[in-house]
């Protein structure tokens, strides 16, 4: 059952949270917050750990159970099912919300004539092979990776350099709003949600550092998405990030390599997508197993296929077009994400009824 | 059997005991009387009670005296068949290296493994395989340096194998693997000795067959068929080197006609002005897309590769010439395919062969033509995905239980020292860790020689 270190946690964690970030919300978070934006990560990131500490307790209570087994018995079965229909109605919303943006970007940038439809079957594929050769594969995958991403991340400021309008750096450390920082910081925690862990954690080895390796992963991740924020801001200013569609998109666009190849951008969206991969096969992998659990289904492989079908189709559904899903982004999805996130803590308050029932229980018996 | 037999030795025989006249005696004399006067070596002579052993060693070429009355079956071991000498190998040829390598005979290449290893820890254990064919097939390993669990394992999924003749180890190789739908080879095979006795030391285990000069090793990782045995013969930044070469014109194997048709038909952006134009102005003229154009020059490169091996050896040069020069310069010149793609199809074919392995040069061929078709259908975003799913397979894969992998997924920084680089024989302090195999310090620290602090040149 534990086949998974602290250390492949970590490297999930990075690749998980860098990906989709540094694709899809920069121009979001450059809207809403502007210069403040890295605080905003910071801030998210700690308010992340602060709500990951709690539903970890409940996870540690019985190190060996799936929550999807046991959770039950804390907050009641139909609470239970309820919350983690919802849970994984919206795990399965993301990685579906992933996959459309990945299809429109590609058939905006680079695929005109290819339809959304085509796009998403096949990476909805790939991801479907990746869930079904098993958990320990898809972080075996992302420690692969994460070399090459790590990689790409920081040799692009010095690729760039001669891009960045340097004098622009001084407004990160003077622009102060308390307001922006706060919408920025409910949209991070939603971004950085940290609450999935819970799901694999008969999974992992060495359960007692599980924190600490969630405060490094994701300390990592927010880090790289930091330095790819600042470089962005510091090429193109607050407003042009805010209005372009894809801003780390056009930063890469702009990278030149000597005379000998034009533009790399194809190359190091192709680095790009890999994080994207393991980010959805993940989520994937968490609603088919948890699905499975509730079906009380010995394997959830089987179900692979028809759930990953069902995120593919839902990927085709979410939005009529890119602006309703842009809307639904910033204005509904980091307070769903949040709102699932914090039902979550009624396992907390369960557990600590149940604690408290069993203490005033044994009292009596004295 | 006529055609097994020591003639030789036979002859002596009759010569010196079987023709002389015995007096009556007991039958038990009479055949020790014969089997020790028969002029042969004491190692050559054997008794048997069974009737099915018996009837094995006839088969296997050795002499039966039956006396009546008596209930022991002489054997005498006179088997002598034909076998090839040791030769240079012509798969795996290196530069400073040995230059010998397995031959057909079992008994042979245990010998030439018993020659470098000199440890009474090296065991073999001996199977018989196929009904008909009773082929012997014999476990390599050293004891202690490779674990029990690994060889019960081995015993194991051999014990299930029954069919009615083995011809090779390849037969014993398709029963073994752990992914048998995979087309990724999970077991290392070589004719090279030296290759054999290093994978031996570091734990692992081979299985011979008789009649196969290539023994097979298990278990192996994706990169221990990326490593040649030159790499450890050579100096080790020489090797480091090569070894990245390889690992380069792995990729361009496996990528480059998709790269090209994913460029030349999506991304025309990536290419630089000149080059772009250079490229346009060769595929003006042709009449195919570029898929098709790859399509076809690899379909015809991987027929003349397959028929370049088929093709008598005093013949073969003419064809190469004519299949390579001729029909690519005329095909340039008809305008039928871009100069620019048979560039990219020689390269490639180059590419495929310096892979030290042929199994996985084949399977990097294979695979090239599915990526071909997505890179002509999705460019680089359908290289992306196929790269994705093969490298998903790749790590479900395992070789005994060693992810195939490692140390790259999961990693294990320790053992980089033989993938990323090819480290010095001094910093090789400790064997890579598979499953089964101890791992464990291979040698102790050294202190290298050094110019003595007080000497001053002369």
């Amino acid at each position: 059952m534990e086949r998974i270190s602290q250390s492949q946690l970590i490297m999930l964690l990075i690749l998980n949270f860098y990906g989709p970030a540094t694709g899809f919300i920069i121009n979001g978070l450059s809207e809403g917050t502007g210069y403040e934006g890295w605080i905003s990560l910071i801030a998210g990131w700690a308010a992340g750990l602060v709500l990951v500490f709690p539903i970890l307790k409940v996870a540690s209570r019985r190190p060996d159970e799936f929550i999807t087994r046991f959770g039950g018995q804390l907050v009641g079965r139909w609470l239970h099912v309820l919350i983690l229909t919802l849970y994984f109605y919206q795990t399965m919303y993301i990685g579906a919300n992933l996959i459309r943006e990945l299809s429109d970007f590609l058939a905006l940038v680079y695929l005109p004539l290819t339809p959304n439809w085509a796009i998403a079957s096949l990476f909805g594929l790939s991801v479907i092979l990746a869930v079904r050769s098993g958990i320990e594969n898809i972080f075996r995958a992302a420690s692969g990776l994460l070399i090459i991403v790590v990689g790409v991340v920081f040799l692009n400021p010095f690729l760039i350099q001669k891009e960045i309008i340097w004098p622009i750096a001084g407004a990160f450390i003077r622009h102060w709003e308390l307001r922006p920082i706060w919408g920025g910081m409910i949209a991070a925690i939603g971004i950085l949600d940290m609450s999935k862990v819970l799901f694999i954690y008969p999974h992992l080895r060495n359960k007692e550092k599980t924190f600490r390796s969630l405060a490094i992963g994701s300390g990592c991740g927010v880090f790289m998405i930091i330095l790819t924020y600042l470089t962005c801001i510091m090429v193109f200013g607050v407003h042009s990030t805010a209005l372009l569609s894809y801003p780390t998109l056009e930063m890469f666009r702009m990278i030149r390599v000597g005379d000998f190849l034009e533009n790399m951008d194809p190359i190091f969206i192709g680095i790009w997508i890999s994080s994207l991969f393991v980010r959805v096969s993940f989520f994937l992998y968490i609603a088919v197993s948890g699905i499975g659990q509730m079906m009380g289904l010995k394997h959830s492989k089987p179900l692979a296929f028809s759930i990953g079908a069902v995120m593919i189709g839902m990927s085709e559904h979410i939005a009529v077009n890119i602006t309703e899903r842009q809307e639904f982004l910033k204005k509904v999805l980091p307070v769903f994400t949040l709102t699932v996130e914090l039902l979550l803590l009624l396992y907390v308050v369960g557990l600590w009824l149940r604690k408290r029932s069993l203490r005033v229980h044994e009292t009596g018996a004295e | 059997m006529q055609g097994m037999v020591d003639r030789q030795l036979f002859e002596i025989m009759i010569e010196n005991d079987f023709l002389q006249r015995v007096e009556d005696r007991p039958e038990a004399e009479l055949a020790e009387r014969i089997g020790g006067l028969s002029g042969m070596p004491i190692s050559s002579f054997m008794q048997t009670l069974s009737l099915t052993q018996a009837l094995q060693q006839l088969l296997n070429g050795q002499m039966l005296m039956l006396i009546d009355g008596l209930k022991y079956i002489q054997i005498f071991l006179v088997k002598k068949t034909e076998k090839r000498a040791i030769t240079e190998p012509t798969n795996e040829p290196v530069i400073r290296g040995p230059r010998e390598s397995f031959v057909e005979d079992l008994e042979t290449n245990i010998t030439m493994i018993r020659r470098r290893i000199r440890h009474p820890a090296l065991k073999t254990e001996r199977l018989n395989f196929g009904t008909y064919t009773q082929t012997d097939v014999m476990l390599v390993y050293i004891d202690g340096i490779c674990k029990q669990e690994l060889v019960d394992e081995v015993k194991l999924r051999l014990g299930r194998i029954k069919m009615d003749g083995v011809l090779g180890t390849s037969y014993l190789e398709e029963y073994i693997e752990d992914n048998p739908y995979s087309p990724f080879p999970q077991l290392q095979a070589t004719e090279r000795p030296d290759t054999v006795t290093a994978s031996l030391l570091e734990g692992r285990i081979a299985i011979f067959a008789d009649g196969s000069p290539i023994p097979v090793l298990a278990p192996v990782t994706l990169n221990m068929f990326l490593q040649s045995a030159e790499d450890y013969y050579q100096r080790y930044i020489a090797a480091t080197w090569i070894r990245w070469i390889r690992y380069f014109f792995l990729l361009i194997s496996l990528l480059l006609p998709s790269v090209y048709v994913a460029v030349t038909t999506f991304h025309p952006e990536m290419l630089p002005p000149n080059l772009l134009l250079t490229v346009a102005a060769a595929r003006e003229g042709t009449p195919f897309p570029a898929f098709i154009e790859a399509m076809l020059m690899e379909i015809t490169f991987e027929a003349l590769r397959e028929g370049g091996l088929r093709i008598p050896k005093t013949i073969g040069q003419t064809i190469s010439i004519i299949g390579a020069l001729i029909i690519g310069q005329a095909a340039v010149e008809a305008g039928i395919v871009s100069a620019p793609m048979v560039i990219i199809v020689s390269l490639t074919g180059i590419a495929s062969f310096v892979i030290p392995n042929y199994s996985l040069g084949l399977t990097l061929r294979l695979l090239r033509f599915p990526i071909m078709l997505l890179a002509g259908t999705f460019g680089m975003f359908g290289i992306v995905i196929s790269l994705l799913i093969v490298y998903m397979h790749l790590l479900s894969l395992r070789s005994f239980g060693t992810p195939y992998m490692t140390p790259i997924a999961p990693i294990r920084v320790r053992d980089w020292k033989d993938v990323m680089v090819r480290a010095p024989w001094w910093k090789m302090s400790n064997r890579p860790v598979l499953f089964g195999t101890r791992g464990g310090t291979r040698e102790a620290p050294v202190h290298l020689p050094h110019v003595p602090k007080d000497w001053d040149g002369d």
